[in-house]
């Protein structure tokens, strides 16, 4: 078992080419019936798309459950895999379309939150009230409040680490658009993450 | 967006790999070779049932001798050209994503339309090509129409079932059009007739018929959905 602990915070390159590539080459093993490449696409991808549902998710059930499903979908599509095919689009299609469907099959019945140590990473720990923990937590809330298409994008190219390229894929718009909203998004962390009193 | 919302994600289960592995043992996927094969067996299947109701009902002997053979050529190739650029258009993309909706919803919209327009165009150059015929209303082409087209949309359907994660309505109409192009074309071998209410009832309705079926059947087969029982 090689699933990644540290989450996607603390792996910016989780989408990065080469492991997409990998994943890629692996999902197109596992196509080609190589049973046991599937276990090396789960520790390519489960970190981001682990982040991924974690971010849309309220609970730790919930957010395993999204996972588990969008990987059994992945798994059933394996013979329609096209080679060479980017896994990463697909993979956060998938679950984003399993979390609409869960919010609208549940009617959006609140869940059992993330216990709090859960959320800051572990047991309370001083050093999370430093500058940089400071910083992550003001970044963290001002995420939450950029307008909903900024934030989308923001978590599929920063987050997710998704090209300009497959984000647009995804939500099916133009590349610029992305840049652009991108653009806003960063502008808008940038205001929100200086400390107060600082200038512009 | 949950609590968890911009917040660093709690560490990720050691268990769950083993959750998920048992979860795809408990439902085995057929590698792509495998699924190439009955993608294959489901064309072939098609194509002779469609064979079948062709030959049942007279073949080209009933209805196609008074055009040139050209002509019938020239549609029925049009017709089987319209319905591969509709496949290619629905499902043809190296992305495992779908197509956009406009362009899915293109295909839907303009796959009847070209058929029309090509049979129309091709029955204009014969001499009376686009008159009526007298007790010629459409009904027979409409049978045809649907008994050869709807093998090819339930195997369109069944091939992409549970795959589709943003377009699933939209895609089943298009590979409903797709499925009423092929009928489109058995039943152009059949039918001499270019006059434009006989096409719109026996030749255009199948394909209608077959998009609405493949809009109303793709929301509930081809989406992709939370699974509760999990």
């Amino acid at each position: 078992m090689e699933s990644d602990d540290r989450g996607a915070y603390s792996e910016p390159l989780s989408g990065d080419a080469e492991r997409r590539r990998r994943a890629s080459h692996e999902m197109r093993a596992y196509a080609e019936g190589d049973d046991a490449a599937f276990s090396r696409l789960y520790a390519l991808v489960s970190p981001a798309l682990w982040g991924f549902v974690t971010r849309r998710l309220d609970c730790r059930a919930a957010a395993e459950d999204v996972m588990q499903q969008t990987l059994l979908h992945m798994h059933r599509a394996r013979g329609r895999y096209r080679p060479g095919a980017d896994v990463y689009p697909w993979m956060f299609t998938i679950a984003a379309r399993i979390v609409v469907d869960r919010h609208r099959s549940r009617g959006r019945r609140p869940e059992v939150a993330w216990p709090t140590e859960a959320l800051s990473g572990g047991e309370p720990d001083p050093e999370m009230r430093c500058a940089a923990g400071e910083l992550e937590a003001r970044l963290s809330s001002a995420v939450e409040h950029l307008p909903e298409r900024q934030r989308e994008v923001f978590t599929l190219v920063r987050t997710a680490g998704l090209s300009h390229r497959q984000a647009a894929e995804m939500l099916e718009t133009s590349e610029s658009a992305i840049k652009s909203l991108m653009h806003r998004a960063l502008a808008a962390l940038r205001r929100a993450c200086r400390a107060p009193g600082e200038g512009e | 967006m949950g609590e968890a919302d911009g917040r660093r994600p709690p560490p990720l289960r050691p268990g769950l790999l083993d959750e998920v592995l048992d979860a795809t043992r408990a439902e085995p996927s057929p590698p792509r070779s495998v699924v190439r094969r009955r993608a294959w067996g489901l064309v072939a299947l098609s194509a002779a049932l469609a064979v079948g109701v062709f030959a049942l009902y007279g073949g080209l002997r009933d209805g196609g001798a008074p055009r040139p053979a050209s002509v019938i050529a020239a549609t029925t190739l049009g017709a089987a050209g319209i319905a591969a650029i509709g496949l290619w258009l629905a499902t043809g993309q190296r992305s495992m994503l779908s197509r956009s909706a406009g362009v899915l919803g293109a295909t839907a919209v303009g796959v009847p339309v070209a058929l029309l327009a090509w049979k129309l165009g091709w029955s204009a150059t014969v001499a009376g090509g686009l008159d009526p015929w007298s007790g010629r209303v459409g009904w027979p082409c409409l049978q045809i129409g649907l008994a050869t087209g709807l093998t090819p949309a339930l195997a369109l359907l069944l091939v992409r079932r549970r795959s589709e994660p943003r377009h699933p309505r939209l895609l089943g109409a298009a590979l409903g059009a797709v499925a009423g192009a092929f009928a489109w074309g058995v039943t152009d071998l059949w039918c001499p007739v270019g006059h434009v209410p006989h096409l719109l009832l026996g030749h255009v309705l199948p394909v209608v018929v077959f998009i609405g079926l493949g809009a109303l059947l793709g929301g509930a087969c081809l989406a992709v959905r939370w699974s509760p029982a999990r």
